[in-house]
């Protein structure tokens, strides 16, 4: 599949380079990015027709019957290492997020700001989400597409554009970020924007809005009410609003939360990711090699020990045997040498780690030492503590922790209003 | 002792070790006693009498003389009589010189690093009778004066390491400790299939303790050495050179590695030039691993690979490339066999020489599987044990998994590392180790949107 840059309402004609599946024998051909498409990109931003609200709020409207078609389908597939089932739920899902974006009144633009957005691979409701509140906003955009998975956002901004959008409102470029010429073509487009958007601790910008939180993790009070959540976390191996490290308080709780993340893990079936029974993503083999390191280092050290499968209780740690899945449990004793580094890493693979504390307070304490450099994104609390169990300043506490806070649900619910804490909306419109 | 190329009395190790072999010291030894082939070829449970032997009675002395030793509790328990072959490695606490995160609790320590220790006191892990010690060494090595020339009359030495982690401290060692682990080196090197009248050209800086022992152990082996600053010394006495080599030197001193990176490859060509007059037969480099390469500018300027790809017809003489201070990667050793070049590593530290040797006749064709090479120093690859049990204790890690690597030197005069915790892992095997390398947690990719710019 080939996919140029397409500005100013155009797929522009141009060399490419071409992008390898890391997981399939398949590739795409993208468009390199250069000097006068930035030009043509700045030139599609600031003469862009605006339509006005009513006319923005129904091409969000339309977005929602938006079917992608199998072309792409298997190109985000296959790119991204995502089944097809679980791709298809997240369309929906940022299908559903237009339905709150929609519910948010918008005003009529007095003033020209365009946006860039540096959007990731990893997560098929992204593009909804950039894309209404742009058309909400009023605010004519760039979208830099991840090269894993460009696909699908291409085909929205087509559709778009055939139901009415006005050409240079969405504009998505691609480009070899490996070549100086791209990467510093990307960088003069982003500084023209108004309002930069980053997914990731990437920084090109120093005004540029960054979403890099770290990974969420979730605080277990209740074993019954987190069950239902636990599977949701295990699908999204690469989410940022997975919790893929819960801190369980109470025994008992942690032997269910324990019995039930395995049953998650060894229901989760692997196939070809093109079969709508494959629940189970493909992940790269050198993230699972850090995994992997990750997780020996641990284990040497007794910081931690291997639960899930129980082959690898000794069994070797490697790429290929954490591939299905694994649970850990991490111990941080002694808070004067410092954290487990599992609860400071990011673990964007099958692997979710626990933790068995006595008490709400030793839960905190441990999340506030391992947040001490960076906030994680999200803080998901399972269970309603009694108020003779709320550490004190519990809530304040919390707000340094975390970005959000999330009570009896799963982060990856959002609605699509805020995210890493801040109200997308509210930004654009300032 | 039969060796080939070392002069002297035809002794045997079993001769030197006299009537009680397994109550010796090394210091009570001659330095050549490291070179012995028959450290290598005896039967293991002797060998792990002999070695624990002086572990116990290096232990002993350090109990009581040296402060990191003496003011530990843990190692106060120990009861040096206990120990009576070197696998009693295991009933020994660990040394780390940064902690462990997660480690410890209400009554245990955990890994507790002493880097900070080290560094407020320099004499942490020296004994307190090192001026005795030295003279004992002396005493068993009738030519000491001769070696203490060699070493320019520096009777201690002082090697600086470990400061990617933190603060860089000093490991003070006797001369005659280094010379007996430069002896160690022989024996690894000759296990790699070098030998007298082989020239070798050698990359690393005098400075550093590696670039020293293997210049001692070059000239122990009768092997014509060609240091790196003699290489250097010659291409800015040539007109060709002079300008790059100077720019180039000052540029990475002051680290300007945009400027270096200009005038690399003239310096490059007249190393080639240099290794093509000189008909170098043995190259001693540095071949960092892809991905280091990419993130330090610094070292990579001289990576052998880069030398070598340039021109590989520069080459011709050279039968055997000996590259250290990383694993040795992959498609470089392949890529070089193919050429026709025989290719080892040794592993050794500031901190003790050398564990451990990729031999010639070895069956495995990775270069990065090791045979140990026992005496002066030993290893261990080991898993830490604290949770629930009274007190932490060592487990030998399960054959064909990753443990800690843990290294003893058993000379014991000057910096005492017993079952330290060099910072590197390694696959446990029988009398070898796979795969040593740095096990250090880098940031992990792939996260949330790692690749909206980068890739």
């Amino acid at each position: 599949m080939k996919l140029e840059n397409l500005i100013n309402g155009q797929r522009k004609d141009g060399e490419t380079f071409s992008i390898k599946s890391e997981f399939y024998n398949y590739h795409l051909d993208l468009a390199r990015y250069t000097n006068q498409d930035v030009e043509e990109v700045c030139t599609a931003l600031n003469t862009c027709e605006i339509p006005p609200l009513r006319r923005r709020r129904e091409l969000i409207s339309l977005l929602k019957d938006f079917q992608v078609s199998g072309d792409t389908m298997r190109a985000i597939c296959l790119m991204s290492g995502t089944p097809i089932s679980l791709v298809q739920e997240r369309i929906e899902r940022g299908k559903e997020m237009l339905k709150t974006i929609l519910s948010i009144n918008g005003k009529e633009v007095s003033q020209r700001k365009t946006l860039f957005v540096a959007q990731p691979a990893n997560d098929s409701q992204e593009p909804f989400f950039f894309i209404a509140h742009s058309l909400l906003a009023g605010t004519p955009m760039t979208i830099k597409v991840s090269r894993r998975e460009p696909s699908l956002t291409m085909e929205l901004a087509e559709c778009l554009l055939e139901k009415g959008l006005p050409a240079g409102f969405l504009n998505i470029i691609h480009g070899d970020t490996t070549q100086k010429e791209d990467s510093l073509a990307i960088q003069r487009t982003l500084r023209l924007s108004h309002m930069p958007f980053v997914m990731g601790d990437g920084i090109l910008n120093k005004k540029q809005y960054s979403f890099d939180g770290d990974y969420t993790k979730g605080l277990v009070l209740d074993a019954d009410i987190v069950r239902i959540h636990l599977i949701t976390s295990v699908e999204a191996p690469l989410s940022c609003l997975a919790e893929h490290n819960y801190l369980v308080v109470g025994e008992e709780n942690f032997h269910s939360v324990v019995r039930d993340l395995k049953k998650a893990y060894s229901t989760l079936y692997g196939g070809s990711l093109l079969d709508v029974n494959t629940r189970r993503s493909s992940i790269d083999y050198m993230v699972r090699g850090q995994i992997a390191d990750l997780l020996n280092q641990g284990r040497m050290h007794d910081t931690l020990r291997v639960l899930y499968p129980s082959h690898l209780i000794e069994g070797r740690i490697t790429p290929e045997t954490i591939e299905e899945g694994i649970i850990v449990e991490h111990y941080t004793e002694d808070l004067s040498l410092g954290v487990n580094p599992l609860m400071t890493k990011k673990l964007p693979a099958y692997i979710t780690a626990v933790r068995c504390v006595s008490s709400l307070e030793q839960a905190v304490t441990i999340l506030e030492e391992s947040t001490k450099k960076e906030k994680i994104m999200a803080l998901a609390i399972y269970g309603n503590p009694e108020d003779a169990q709320y550490p004190q300043n519990f809530d304040a506490r919390l707000k340094n922790i975390a970005y959000e806070i999330h009570r009896n649900k799963s982060p990856q619910e959002r609605r699509g209003i805020y995210h890493q804490g801040i109200n997308i909306q509210e930004v654009l419109t300032q | 002792m039969n060796e080939e190329g070392i002069d002297g009395l035809e002794i045997t190790l079993d001769y030197m070790l006299g009537k009680d072999p397994y109550n010796v010291d090394a210091i009570d030894f001659p330095v050549t006693i490291a070179a012995f082939k028959e450290w290598d070829m005896m039967e293991e449970k002797r060998r792990s009498r002999i070695l624990g032997g002086m572990l116990r009675n290096t232990i002993k002395r350090i109990q009581t003389t040296t402060p990191l030793y003496r003011n530990n509790e843990s190692w106060q328990a120990i009861q040096a009589e206990d120990i009576e072959s070197s696998e009693d490695l295991t009933q020994l606490p660990l040394i780390s010189k940064d902690s462990v995160a997660g480690t410890g609790g209400e009554e245990k320590l955990g890994i507790k690093g002493f880097r900070n220790e080290l560094v407020e006191n320099p004499n942490l892990l020296v004994p307190n009778n090192f001026e005795w010690l030295i003279e004992r060494q002396e005493a068993a090595n009738q030519n000491h004066k001769e070696i203490l020339e060699a070493y320019g009359g520096r009777r201690i030495l002082e090697f600086g390491s470990g400061g990617s982690q933190g603060k860089s401290t000093i490991t003070k060692l006797s001369y005659l400790t280094v010379e007996m682990e430069a002896y160690a080196l022989v024996r690894a090197l000759k296990k790699n299939g070098l030998k007298r009248g082989d020239s070798i050209a050698c990359f690393y800086n005098d400075s550093h303790k590696g670039g020293l022992q293997l210049e001692r152990a070059a000239a122990i082996m009768g092997m014509p050495f060609h240091a790196k600053r003699k290489i250097f010394a010659a291409l800015a006495n040539d007109v060709k050179y002079q300008k790059a080599v100077y720019t180039f030197q000052t540029a990475i001193a002051q680290e300007e590695f945009e400027i270096a990176e200009q005038y690399a490859p003239r310096v490059r060509e007249g190393i080639r030039e240099y290794i093509k007059a000189h008909q170098i037969k043995v190259i001693e480099s540095v071949q960092p691993p892809a991905l280091y390469m990419e993130k330090n500018a610094k070292g990579s300027a001289l990576a052998f690979m880069t030398l070598f790809n340039e021109d590989h017809n520069a080459f011709a003489s050279v039968e055997h490339a000996f590259l250290t201070g990383f694993p040795v990667p992959k498609d470089a050793y392949e890529r070089l066999r193919e050429y026709g070049m025989s290719v080892s590593t040794t592993w050794g530290s500031t901190e003790a020489m050398a564990l451990a040797t990729y031999a010639k006749n070895s069956l495995e064709e990775n270069v990065n599987c090791l045979e140990e090479n026992p005496f002066p120093t030993i290893g261990l690859v080991a898993w830490h044990r604290e949770r629930e049990r009274r007190r932490p204790i060592l487990k030998r890690a399960p054959e064909g998994t990753e443990g800690l690597l843990l290294v003893t030197s058993l000379i014991g005069a000057g910096s005492v590392y017993i079952n330290y915790r060099i910072g590197d892992k390694a696959i446990a095997q029988e009398n070898a180790y796979y795969a040593i390398n740095r096990s250090e947690l880098g940031d992990i990719n792939g996260s949330c949107a790692a690749d909206a710019l980068r890739i």
